[in-house]
């Protein structure tokens, strides 16, 4: 049966006014844009939605952050909404972990073309278009979802259409609703890290879903990651989140278009927004590499990505392997921020974004093929023993270390948490190259 | 080298010693204190070294100075030496050698010899006494500490080393050990700002939220007023168009009404009115007379009808005439038949009052009340009334006396049965008088008895003195019966006599006796028999008396038998009847019987006069019943004749018809009424007789009035009264014929009128007509219709014309307001009142409205301002921005310091493990020589990097620092480490023969057994060894373990041995041993018994040989021109001191080796170790070891050794002691003081003890360590009791010995916060007790400190011996200078001597001295 012709547009974690993490120092004018990253992306989104003429927004979840109390993040949704409400389009709002309904200030009078879902609720919304439906809209939940199906997909079609058509019928997973309490209370000062987990549906879901609801399009919500499954019938899809806010969200992002053609076809396009780019930049830096060529070959790096027009700022992170002197004076800021001046000065005219750049340096095993001494042997030995006896070795060192106080072991502890385990065992046993290897050195000469 | 022989010539004690041979591996030598061991191993260094400067002091001061000088033979890399050390006056002494083979100098031979041994490596790890093995600081000398540790620390080491220092400083930097610096700290900072702030945000954000509420509100709100204000406005101008509208409408509206009303009238007769008013009055006219006529017309109708006649009573007019003429004859006869009726009436009534009740008239009628019978019923009543008086007074007269009688009876009755007893009362009188009678008698008697008793009474007592009087007293009878004797016997005497010689006076005197004998029998006889006859008289008497007196009682008793009973029952009221008790009779006495008596006499009296009266009643009372018996008669008598009259009586009443009655008065009354009635019945028969045929006549005619009544049918009228009614009936007649009259007339006159009237009703129809030919033309039924049809068709042009014009006026308005429909209800319910005042009050909302709309807008614009302020304000995503970045530092700062945290636990496990596996050599040499001394217990010696000290691990694994070994056991470690030590020097090729003075006496049995293994095992390995030792058992261990030791001659006496010899006597020497501690267990027990002990200093012997001074001071005295004893004899301590004028040399210190080596040098057998004991004991010169006691001395001697128990060679017995006082009487004296004591015997040692005083203020110390002289005592010992530390008085020591401080070592290790808890005293806190550490620990550790001293010291802040040993003393000297300056300080010191800078540098130079705290 061929769907209702629709066009809408499916939007996650937008995170308005969120700040972005993991920036270090960076230009006033930078900083204002990725202040402003979310906001600018929303901006464009809106335009989006009335540039495609489409007939609903459906944001699913994590909004924007409750926890951040943001005032713009407000006035831009109201903003945004109300343009859309000017052009009679409709705004589904499934509140996310992030963003509880009780965040969204009810009380307050949204706009008339907003319409809210309670995670809890499981009936079945008609989205119209003048008196005709063109979309069913349900919130599924992993637990009741098959309770509170009361109504085959296809009668309802039957009920509701006049036509032979039927209309599109989307669910909506909502992300982890009932830790939501839990996680709320738990990091309540600390910045919201999103879930990054791999574990986007719900376990079984796959396995009794199909059969029990067929949704033609299945709106994920979880985690930033954009990723679409097949399904049969229909697609689950997850647009990510429409601005990434960390070289941890780099890859693609933006919202989806999904347009539903009266064959029944359902397309989704990548509508890409971000205000902001994410680039990890890699680079190899040969040992006899100049500092001009390594310019060059950044350059080349940058310009090999066009920017669109949407797009305000690059955030560049250098991950440069490689050893040597030039490798070694890139250990300086100084010489970080030179190197970086340069290129933005290089390629003003033809990137008109800002850019910031960062490094990430990882130096490649230069002493392979030196026989390292003993004592680093011995060194790197006991690390390892230290690593592989201890169950888990950063914690380990915060108890091993008794000066620590009550609140230092928490925030120690804490920060054990987003560390890298294995980068700070590297950077120990380069430590321990370094030093140790001087003392073989002088062995050797004396 | 090895040594195979020694041979002194001349060194210290020793002259011409030969030891040999010797052996290459370990050489013991036995030898008691004092014997010259020590003296043998500083020979031995001095040859290979040369001799020390204090050496050749010694030997310079030595006054036979024969040049000090010792040879060696050793084997040396496989030649033989013989090497000789000979002093000179300057340097060390001149080295010279013999070999088998020549070719080398001297010095090449000593440099092959030390083999890079310097002297102090030497001193201290080849040539070692228990001092250098007791302390750690001797293995920390430079060249020692470099062979010890120096190459532990390869560069390896060195790298760990740094690295460490380098995370240590990584560490710090990032976060340092107190949690308080770093950068972590700093951006921990900067985040909780940050946070700060943005907890802020949140009501921020709240406010916001709040702020875009409120704008909506007022939004809304502005909206609603402007709405409200529309509303208003157009209800004001409907109100304003309704107000000018209104009117022209209401007009219109009332006019339309009006045109409503008026009828629409087409066609109107001009002048109709006028014509329709003609008609009107004409016809009015007619009418009114039509109307006149009319009514005459009916008023004579009414007055004929009025004159119509009545018929039936014309019919009967002539009875009615007739009974009116009777009626006035009838109504005469009524009246009178009425009175007679009346009269009838009442007699009647009256007779109904005469008649009783239950009388009936007939009962009456029958009594007939006839004079005669009235004439007979009075008498009769007068009889039986005057009868009936009689009777009754008769009766009462009776029965007054009747009753009178009765109670006179009583009486008598009464009184007699009181008095009589059924006894007659002539009786009673009788027996009462004879009572009386014998009562007189007995009281009579009675009184006769008593007379006669007192009567006899006095005879009797009369009688009595009568005898009393008349006998002779017992004592003249006895007299003169004795005169009757006297004379019987001179009788018998005179018979006697007379017979032989005086017969006469024999008579004389008989006739005497005869002569008072009979007077006295004479005058009995005359006074007895006088008496005799009274008596007798008297006897008579009372006999008379006697019997008198017996009748008298009799005669009572007799009396008494008869009257008591009677008179006692009398008196109880009794009958005398019953006699049977009269044998019980009991005894009256006197006086009761006389009042019982009395009494019955007063009662009998009484009685009688009582019975007398009773007899005079009784005679009274008799009379009276015969007068009572007369009168019963009479009044009987009286009875009869009434009975008689009232019989009488009876019959009259009977016979009258009466009823009867005995009531006289009832009879009469009875009569009178009956008389009465008959009275009324006759006069009532007549009346009724008299008016009967009255009432017959009236009656008849009253019937014949009725009957004519009937007859008219005229009932209404009473016919009870027929008068009235024939009066009433004449009249009718009367007036019915003038009234026929009347009505003819008037029907006459009625007929005229009827004519006239006719004529004018035509007149009148032809009007009507006239005017309703005019109404009809005008449209109307009548006239007021037509009138009003008039008026309104007039009104009707007037209204139209005005409604045309308010309707143009409404057309007007409406139009001014087109929007505005007009509503004809609002028009309707229009009120212009109410219009206007709810325009006024709709003005007055309108400009509210107007101002809160101002308001309303003020606010909306205000808040959005504020709202646009809070929406540009980007201060919340700046803020959590560089929160972000902030703790993306702090990420990158906590991974760097993970990672430093981490090659910290990496580096740390590699040192310790490098530390384990690569510890020099000599430690590990060492370790295994640990085990062994150990016995296994302790395995490992190592060293951590960097460090200069040796760690051990025992057996369980645990690290021990050397501080917590014990000193047997540290001990063991230092020769451990020295044997390494040599071990390595040996493998290393330097084969310097090892010199162990004594070393093992500390050690325990197993341990010293071990380390004789030891030993022996290294002297297997080509190691040699002399070892010295002064104790027996550890000679005869080390022959067990299969050496042979060298038993040292004394050196006093070994001049005369030759070495050789003594060598070979070793078994006879051993013997000749025993024999000497057999003999000498009287004076000494090691010593082999000196007959006269040399001195230990001789006058020349260098002030090396003094002992106790180290090698600077040694140089110091040297420089002062000191070589000798002598010289330092010399010379005054002062002068001495002040010629240094070094810190470290004190005048105190030079005093104190002056008195050392006076006595060592004056008193034999005192050695000069000896004699620095017996100077740290306080005896400084020899006349006080001289004059000291025994005991007292030993006390000093002992409780010093105690403190100096380690000292073996120290060891003091109390025998020596008693031989030193034995050889101080006979000291020798030094020349100076010789010279001295000659000028100045008195002065010197006075100064001297002043000096010495001066020093040791306080002289009660006996605690010293005597290990230098130049370091004086300690004045604090770790096992000293708790009260001795500074500041700590009795009292607080008894508290701290409550709570388990006893010692000082104890007060040291307690926990100051624990004890000031324990302790509980207010004062001493845990600071004080801290304080007092410090101070403890200061006296304790610095030798020479006094617990004042290390008060001030501690107060001046100074807690560690190093501190002040590193201070320079101005520095020290200002800072006590101002501390004693104060109160706390003053209260210190109390009176005692400020410090001065001389002791303060001392207390600098000691603290450089000062022992550690756990070794001391």
């Amino acid at each position: 049966m061929p769907f209702v012709p629709t066009r809408f547009i499916h939007a996650s974690n937008l995170r308005l006014d969120h700040q972005p993490q993991g920036v270090g120092a960076v230009s006033k004018e930078s900083q204002t844009k990725l202040e402003d990253c979310t906001l600018i992306t929303f901006e464009e989104i809106i335009k989006a939605c009335l540039k495609h003429e489409i007939d609903f927004l459906l944001l699913t979840g994590n909004t924007f952050i409750d926890q951040d109390y943001s005032i713009r993040a407000r006035i831009a949704l109201i903003d945004g909404f109300q343009q859309l409400a000017s052009e009679n389009i409709q705004v589904f709002i499934i509140p996310g972990q992030h963003d509880p309904l009780s965040a969204w200030d009810l009380q307050y009078s949204w706009p008339a073309n907003v319409t809210f879902l309670s995670p809890q609720e499981h009936d079945v919304l008609d989205i119209r278009r003048e008196e005709e439906t063109v979309a069913t809209l349900q919130i599924l939940n992993a637990s009741h979802y098959k309770m509170h199906q009361p109504l085959k997909l296809n009668q309802r079609n039957q009920l509701f259409n006049k036509h032979d058509q039927r209309a599109l019928s989307i669910g909506c997973i909502p992300a982890n609703s009932s830790t939501e309490a839990a996680t709320r209370s738990a990091d309540r000062k600390q910045s919201v890290p999103l879930t990054l987990s791999e574990e986007i549906l719900p376990p079984d879901w796959q396995a009794d879903q199909t059969y029990e609801v067929p949704v033609d399009y299945l709106a994920l919500s979880k985690g930033t990651q954009r990723h679409t499954f097949e399904m049969q019938p229909g697609i689950a899809h997850h647009p990510g989140t429409a601005q990434g806010l960390n070289f941890n969200e780099c890859k693609n992002h933006g919202v989806t278009l999904v347009t539903v053609n009266s064959e029944g076809l359902l397309d989704h396009r990548l509508l890409k927004v971000t205000s902001v780019r994410w680039l990890i930049l890699e680079l190899n830096l040969d040992q006899g590499l100049s500092r001009q060529q390594l310019i060059q070959l950044m350059q080349q790096a940058l310009l090999s990505r066009q920017p669109a027009n949407y797009e305000k700022l690059w955030m560049v992170r250098w991950q440069i392997k490689g050893s040597g002197g030039l490798f070694d004076s890139l250990r300086s800021f100084k010489n970080q921020r030179g190197l970086s001046a340069e290129l933005v000065t290089e390629s003003k005219d033809r990137l008109p974004v800002l850019i910031e750049q960062s490094f990430y340096l990882q130096e490649t095993e230069v002493y392979s093929s030196r026989e390292p001494s003993d004592l680093i042997h011995l060194y790197q030995q006991q690390l390892e023993a230290f690593k592989t006896e201890t169950e888990s070795p950063l914690n380990q060192l915060l108890t091993h270390t008794a000066q620590l106080d009550q609140t230092w072991h928490q925030r120690l502890s804490a920060s054990v948490e987003q560390m890298d385990e294995q980068h700070v065992f590297n950077t120990a046993i380069q430590n321990g190259h370094n030093w140790l290897s001087i003392s073989s050195d002088e062995e050797v000469h004396s | 080298m090895k040594i195979t022989r020694i041979h002194v010539d001349q060194f210290g004690k020793w002259n011409d010693l030969n030891l040999a041979p010797l052996n290459t591996g370990i050489n013991v030598f036995y030898g008691p204190n004092e014997t010259g061991k020590s003296t043998l191993m500083r020979m031995i260094r001095g040859i290979l070294y040369g001799f020390q400067p204090e050496e050749m002091r010694e030997h310079s001061r030595v006054s036979n100075s024969v040049p000090w000088s010792a040879l060696l033979d050793i084997q040396h890399k496989g030649q033989a030496y013989e090497i000789r050390r000979q002093t000179n006056s300057k340097g060390r002494g001149n080295f010279s050698f013999q070999a088998e083979s020549r070719g080398t100098s001297g010095q090449t031979l000593l440099t092959s010899l030390h083999a890079g041994v310097n002297e102090s490596v030497y001193e201290n790890v080849f040539a070692i006494g228990l001092n250098e093995l007791q302390e750690l600081g001797t293995l920390h000398g430079d060249q020692v500490a470099q062979h010890i540790y120096g190459l532990s620390l390869g560069p390896e080491g060195q790298a760990i080393l740094d690295v460490s220092d380098q995370l240590t400083q990584s560490r710090q930097k990032l976060l340092s050990s107190d949690l308080k610096t770093g950068k972590l700290v700093d951006l921990y900072q900067q985040l909780d700002d940050v946070n700060l702030k943005l907890g802020d945000l949140e009501q921020q954000a709240q406010r916001f939220f709040k702020l875009s509420n409120e704008l909506q509100q007022s939004q809304a709100d502005s909206d609603s007023l402007k709405k409200r204000k529309a509303g208003l406005q157009y209800q004001i101008r409907g109100h304003r168009f309704l107000d000018r509208a209104w009117r022209p409408w209401q007009e219109v509206q009332t006019l339309h009404q009006k045109l409503k009303r008026l009828p629409a009238i087409s066609s109107f007769p001009e002048n109709g009115v006028a014509l329709l008013n003609e008609y009107d009055q004409n016809l009015k006219q007619v009418e009114g007379k039509l109307g006149e006529l009319k009514t005459e017309i009916q008023r004579l109708g009414k007055e004929i009808e009025r004159y119509e006649l009545d018929n039936d009573l014309l019919n009967f007019a002539s009875n009615i005439q007739s009974l009116a003429e009777q009626k006035d004859w009838i109504a005469d006869l009524e009246q009178q038949y009425q009175q007679g009726e009346s009269q009838v009436q009442d007699a009647e009534q009256a007779l109904n009052q005469q008649l009783g009740q239950d009388q009936t008239f007939n009962e009456i009628r029958h009594i007939k009340t006839t004079p005669d019978n009235n004439q007979r019923l009075i008498t009769a009543a007068r009889a039986y009334r005057l009868a009936y008086g009689k009777r009754k007074n008769a009766h009462q007269r009776y029965k007054r006396v009747s009753r009178k009688y009765q109670q006179t009876l009583a009486l008598l009755q009464e009184q007699s049965s009181h008095l009589l007893h059924g006894h007659s009362i002539d009786e009673e009188l009788q027996r009462a008088r004879e009572r009386m009678k014998h009562l007189e008698r007995l009281s009579q008697l009675r009184f006769r008895e008593s007379e006669v008793l007192i009567r006899q009474e006095a005879v009797k007592e009369q009688l009595l003195r009568l005898q009393d009087h008349a006998r002779i007293p017992s004592w003249a009878q006895k007299m003169l019966f004795s005169f009757a004797l006297a004379g019987m016997l001179l009788i018998v005497a005179g018979i006697w006599r007379g017979v032989s010689d005086a017969t006469l006076i024999g008579l004389i005197f008989c006739l005497a006796g005869v002569f008072y004998g009979g007077t006295a029998w004479a005058l009995k006889k005359h006074y007895e028999i006088n008496t005799d006859d009274q008596t007798e008289e008297m006897q008579d008497e009372i006999w008379a008396l006697d019997v008198h007196l017996r009748e008298t009682r009799q005669e009572i008793d007799r009396l008494l038998e008869d009257e008591f009973f009677s008179l006692k029952l009398v008196t109880e009221g009794h009958s005398i009847s019953s006699h049977k008790h009269q044998e019980k009779l009991p005894t009256l006495n006197f006086n009761d019987e006389n009042i019982l008596r009395t009494e019955l006499l007063h009662e009998l009296a009484l009685k009688i006069g009582e019975l007398e009266q009773l007899k005079v009643a009784q005679d009274r009372s008799q009379k009276t019943r015969l007068l009572l018996v007369k009168l019963r008669n009479r009044s009987q008598e009286i009875q009869r004749v009434f009975s008689g009259k009232r019989h009488e009586w009876c019959e009259c009443l009977k016979q009258l018809g009466l009823t009867e009655t005995l009531k006289i008065d009832d009879a009469f009354q009875m009569w009178h009424q009956v008389s009465n009635v008959n009275l009324h019945a006759n006069q009532l028969d007549q009346e009724k007789r008299r008016i009967k045929p009255l009432g017959e006549i009236v009656n008849m005619y009253y019937s014949r009035v009725r009957d004519l009544g009937q007859r008219m049918n005229r009932n209404q009228h009473n016919f009870d009264k027929p008068f009235d009614v024939i009066t009433e009936w004449a009249r009718e007649l009367d007036t019915l014929s003038v009234r026929q009259e009347e009505r003819t007339r008037l029907r006459k006159e009625e007929q005229k009128l009827r004519q006239e009237s006719d004529a004018l009703q035509l007149n009148r129809q032809e009007l009507e007509h006239q005017r309703s030919s005019l109404l009809i033309q005008g449209g109307a039924a009548n006239r007021e219709e037509f009138i009003q049809r008039a008026t309104s068709l007039e009104e009707r042009i007037q209204v139209e014309n005005l409604l045309q014009a308010s309707q143009t006026e409404l057309e007007k308005v409406s139009r001014s307001e087109q929007e505005i429909a007009i509503v004809e209800e609002d028009l309707l319910n229009f009120n212009p009142d109410e219009n206007t005042e709810h325009l006024e009050m709709l003005n007055l909302e309108l400009e509210d409205i107007e101002r809160d709309l101002v308001s309303v807008a003020e606010n909306t614009g205000r808040l959005k301002q504020d709202f646009q302020n809070a929406k540009t304000d980007r201060s919340a995503a700046h803020l959590r921005f560089e929160r972000e970045q902030i703790l993306e530092q702090i990420k990158q700062a906590s991974e760097k310091w993970f990672t430093s945290e981490l090659s910290t636990v990496g580096l740390s496990q590699l040192r310790s493990e490098y530390e384990r596996t690569c510890q020099p050599e000599t430690l590990t040499i060492a370790s295994e020589y640990l085990r062994q001394l150990t016995n296994g217990k302790y395995r490992n010696i190592w060293t951590p990097l960097g460090e200069q000290f040796p760690k051990i691990d025992d057996q369980q694994g645990h690290t021990l620092t050397v501080n917590e070994l014990s000193s047997g056991t540290r001990e063991q470690l230092f020769l451990a480490i020295r044997l390494a030590m040599v071990e390595r020097f040996r493998n290393r090729g330097v084969e310097l023969p090892m010199i162990l003075d004594d070393v093992l006496v500390n050690f325990d049995q197993e341990r010293t057994i071990a380390a004789i293994e030891t030993l022996n095992a290294i002297a297997e390995k080509g190691q040699q060894i002399l070892f010295f030792t002064c104790h027996l058992h550890l000679t005869r261990l080390f022959e067990d373990h299969g050496g042979s030791p060298v038993w040292l001659p004394d050196t006093n006496s070994q001049t005369s041995s030759s070495p050789a010899l003594f060598h070979q006597a070793d078994n006879l020497e051993q013997k000749s041993d025993a024999e000497i501690f057999t003999d000498s267990s009287i004076i000494g027990s090691d010593e082999p018994a000196p007959q006269v002990p040399a001195y230990g200093l001789e006058w020349s012997s260098p002030i090396q040989s003094l002992g106790t001074l180290d090698d600077a001071q040694i140089r110091g005295l040297n420089q002062a021109g000191i070589q000798t004893i002598d010289d330092l004899l010399n010379r005054d301590a002062d002068q001495i001191a002040r010629k240094l004028q070094q810190d470290h040399l004190s005048a105190g210190l030079i005093f104190e080796w002056q008195s050392q080596a006076r006595l060592a040098s004056s008193i034999r057998g005192i050695t000069s170790s000896q004699a620095a004991l017996l100077v740290s004991c306080g005896i400084t010169e020899t006349n006080e070891v001289a004059t000291i006691a025994l005991e007292e001395l030993w006390a000093l001697v002992e409780s010093c050794q105690q403190s100096s128990e380690d000292h073996s060679d120290l060891v003091i017995e109390q025998h020596q002691i008693q031989q030193w006082i034995h050889w101080a009487q006979q000291a020798r004296r030094h020349r100076s003081d010789r010279s001295d004591t000659a000028l100045q015997p008195e002065i010197k040692p006075s100064k001297n003890s002043q000096a010495g005083r001066e020093y040791r203020r306080d002289q009660s110390h006996v605690s010293t360590d005597n290990q230098s002289p130049t370091i004086p005592p300690f004045y604090l010992n770790r096992s000293m009791p708790v009260e001795e530390a500074p500041s700590i008085g009795s009292k607080t020591a008894h508290r701290l010995e409550k709570i388990g401080i006893f010692t000082i070592d104890d007060f040291l290790q307690c926990n100051p916060e624990f004890v000031s808890g324990k302790l509980t005293v207010r004062h001493i806190n845990e600071q004080t007790i801290r304080q007092w550490k410090t101070q403890t620990k200061l006296a304790c550790c610095i030798p020479g400190l006094r617990g004042h001293d290390a008060q001030i010291l501690a107060a001046c802040g100074f807690s560690e011996p190093e501190i002040i040993a590193h201070t320079s003393p101005h520095e020290l000297f200002e800072k006590v200078k101002a501390f004693v300056k104060t109160n706390k300080g003053q209260r210190i010191l109390r009176n005692g001597k400020k410090p001065d800078f001389k002791e303060i540098t001392d207390w600098i130079n000691w603290s450089q001295k000062a022992r550690a705290l756990r070794a001391a």
